[in-house]
């Protein structure tokens, strides 16, 4: 039989296949064939992620001619890239950076003012002794449902007599206290705080207040991690609320400025006249998408971070 | 901690007759602020939208409650209701299963061993629900250009040589489940490999040294544990569902021809055309009505038959 040597030591080679594969399994957990078809299957989903996205990373460094012409993946030219860039700079006095400093500022504080709201609250309706807790689930789960089209005009009207239409707080205060949040956040403390782990804390002598923070804060973390990117994307593209609310150029969201650009360009269609006289076309289009998406692209990366293994690992011992 | 403080704590009086201290709970403090935003910004326009679906609607001004059930009537006799209906549901019905399924997929199986490639794959999974609406249309209208598109292998077998061969009647519904599922999943994927990063390493393990593989561990451990969050996938997935526009009114504005797109296609898009064009925001309430009204029906049944608001702490 067929040997080689291992560590010194002569070894047949099954022997050495079947250390491997052991060894293999322990560090992984999955066998290698297994591991094989894992990763097939991934990649194979993340090409049908990924080469939309490479498509509109590649699409404005060609012309609308090139879109057509050239290979979807082909890489046109940096000049043209730059020409874009300087086009979409010029476009209306620059306004599509006014409409990125406002989004920027509208949805960072319309997130702190969430998470802030947010997670205690998700945390008292899963923990805390409520009346009402079941009609507060039930009326945040019916908001949930409701069309935003049906909210739109009382909204309007509500924020209106407030004096705030046509401002950063019409985006911001429905924003902060929206229902989703709140939901995720019940449904995290549901899962990571069981009986067993209150009921020790308590024989410990912890009183509501520290239970909530000494336990229940620092267990937030993985959620603020998944609240922050799940609520950070719906804000950043909200479109519906934000074009109503506010109807001044220079106070819009990047989303809905992309939105009136495009459309009041008719830049997504070949040839149009509209297209060619502002000098915003498909390239400038796809270059706007790729300025709207890197943001939330870095507040994910960053809040990955956050997202850390099993945050009660080690507190209960049975 | 003393004995008397974990006494008061427990809300128990200390000897009978002596006055209870007045407690605060905490419970109480916590759910204040967004018990206030919710009624604001939340339960008052919602009460309100009721009421203007009972109302009429004459140069814009509503009447308030004038309108008996007339708006009902009128909005569900339409004869654009019963399309935009069936639309929505058959909708509904693909990408509602599809979407719940392929992310616990992915997720469980990205969880299943851990190495560098997660991190990458869910950046990757997540960056499509970044797009916003219109440059989302953009991708797609390329990315169906069977001739231009970097799948156009998978389509040109079937004969398709045009977008408009790919963006039919017939086709129009699967594009948007396919839209959906590029802009959403990402962000459902993450969630769940959150939640699954936060199952208890002591329970994993000992399911592993009572043998379990690594399928018996994702199907029978770690999914029955993160089925809070798949329940609240499936009820926000129906619910977000229900009330597709963005996708078919871009898409009207951006095929050419005879779009196989109309602008009623959706409820949403009928209740915002009876809404701008017919000024009746009563006819456009009652349509919001009837999808809160299912969705609350389908939310009812998932929450009563899971039990789905127990708490290990709470009933």
């Amino acid at each position: 039989m067929q040997s080689v040597r291992v560590a010194g030591q002569e070894r047949s080679l099954m022997a050495s296949i079947r250390s491997w594969y052991r060894e293999w399994r322990r560090g992984s957990g999955i066998g290698p064939v297994a591991y094989v078809i894992r990763v097939l299957i991934l990649v194979i989903v993340a090409i049908f992620f990924g080469v939309p996205l490479i498509w509109l990373f590649l699409a404005p460094t060609k012309s609308n001619a090139q879109l057509i012409e050239l290979q979807p993946l082909a890489f046109g030219s940096l000049e043209y890239a730059y020409g874009a860039f300087q086009r979409l700079m010029a476009y209306n006095n620059g306004i599509v950076k006014r409409w990125f400093f406002n989004s920027v500022w509208y949805v960072g504080t319309a997130m702190v003012i969430n998470l802030a709201v947010t997670v205690p609250a998700g945390y008292a309706l899963a923990i805390a002794d409520i009346k009402g807790r079941k009609a507060l689930l039930w009326a945040t789960l019916i908001l949930m449902m409701t069309p935003v089209n049906a909210l739109v005009l009382p909204m309007f009207m509500e924020l209106h007599t407030l004096g705030l239409t046509n401002s950063a707080w019409a985006l911001i205060l429905p924003s902060s206290f929206a229902p989703f949040g709140v939901y995720l956040t019940f449904v995290y403390y549901k899962t990571v705080m069981p009986r067993d782990l209150i009921d020790a804390a308590k024989v410990d002598g912890c009183n509501e207040w520290q239970l909530f923070w000494n336990i229940g804060l620092p267990l937030a973390a993985s959620l603020v991690g998944m609240l922050t990117f799940s609520r950070f994307r719906a804000m950043w593209n909200n479109f519906f609320m934000a074009n109503t609310l506010i109807w001044s150029d220079p106070l819009r969201t990047l989303p809905v400025g992309v939105g009136v650009l495009i459309s009041g360009t008719g830049a997504i269609l070949p040839d149009n006249p509209w297209s060619q006289r502002s000098g915003i076309r498909r390239a400038e289009a796809a270059l706007l998408g790729v300025i709207t998406v890197l943001p939330v692209a870095l507040v994910f990366l960053f809040s990955q971070r956050l997202l850390v293994r099993s945050a009660t690992s080690g507190a209960l011992k049975e | 901690m003393t004995a008397n403080s974990v006494a008061s704590t427990s809300g128990v009086q200390t000897a009978a007759g002596q006055r209870k201290k007045f407690k605060l709970n905490l419970g109480y403090i916590l759910i204040l602020p967004y018990t206030v935003g919710m009624l604001l910004f939340g339960v008052g326009p919602s009460l309100y939208a009721l009421v203007f679906s009972f109302s009429k609607f004459e140069g814009g001004k509503p009447q308030y409650l004038r309108a008996g059930f007339s708006n009902f009537v009128t909005a569900y006799t339409d004869y654009r209701f019963i399309p935009a209906l069936k639309n929505v549901l058959s909708f509904v019905a693909l990408t509602v299963p599809i979407g719940v399924f392929g992310a616990v997929f992915l997720a469980l199986l990205m969880h299943a061993t851990r190495d560098r490639l997660n991190k990458f794959l869910r950046t990757i999974y997540f960056l499509p629900g970044a797009v916003t609406g219109s440059v989302l249309v953009l991708i797609f209208i390329f990315l169906l250009d069977p001739m231009i598109s970097p799948f156009g292998f998978l389509m040109r077998p079937f004969g398709w040589e045009a977008q408009q061969d790919v963006i039919t009647r017939r086709t129009v519904v699967y594009v948007f489940v396919l839209i959906r599922f590029f802009s959403s999943a990402g962000g459902w994927i993450a969630i769940f490999y959150g939640a699954l990063n936060g199952l208890s390493k002591e329970i994993l393990e000992a399911a592993q040294i009572d043998g379990c593989n690594a399928w018996q561990l994702a199907w029978y451990v770690k999914r029955p544990l993160i089925s809070s969050y798949v329940i609240y996938m499936l009820i926000t997935m129906f619910t977000q569902s229900m009330q597709i526009v963005v996708e078919p009114s871009l898409i009207a504005s951006a095929t050419y021809g005879d779009s196989p797109v109309t602008p009623y296609w959706s409820l949403n898009q009928l209740a915002s055309n009876l809404q701008t064009l017919g000024g009746n925001f009563g006819l456009s309430a009652t349509i919001a009505l009837l999808q809160v009204v299912m969705c609350a029906v389908a939310a009812i049944l998932v929450i009563t038959k899971t039990d789905y608001y127990k708490t290990d702490v709470r009933n």
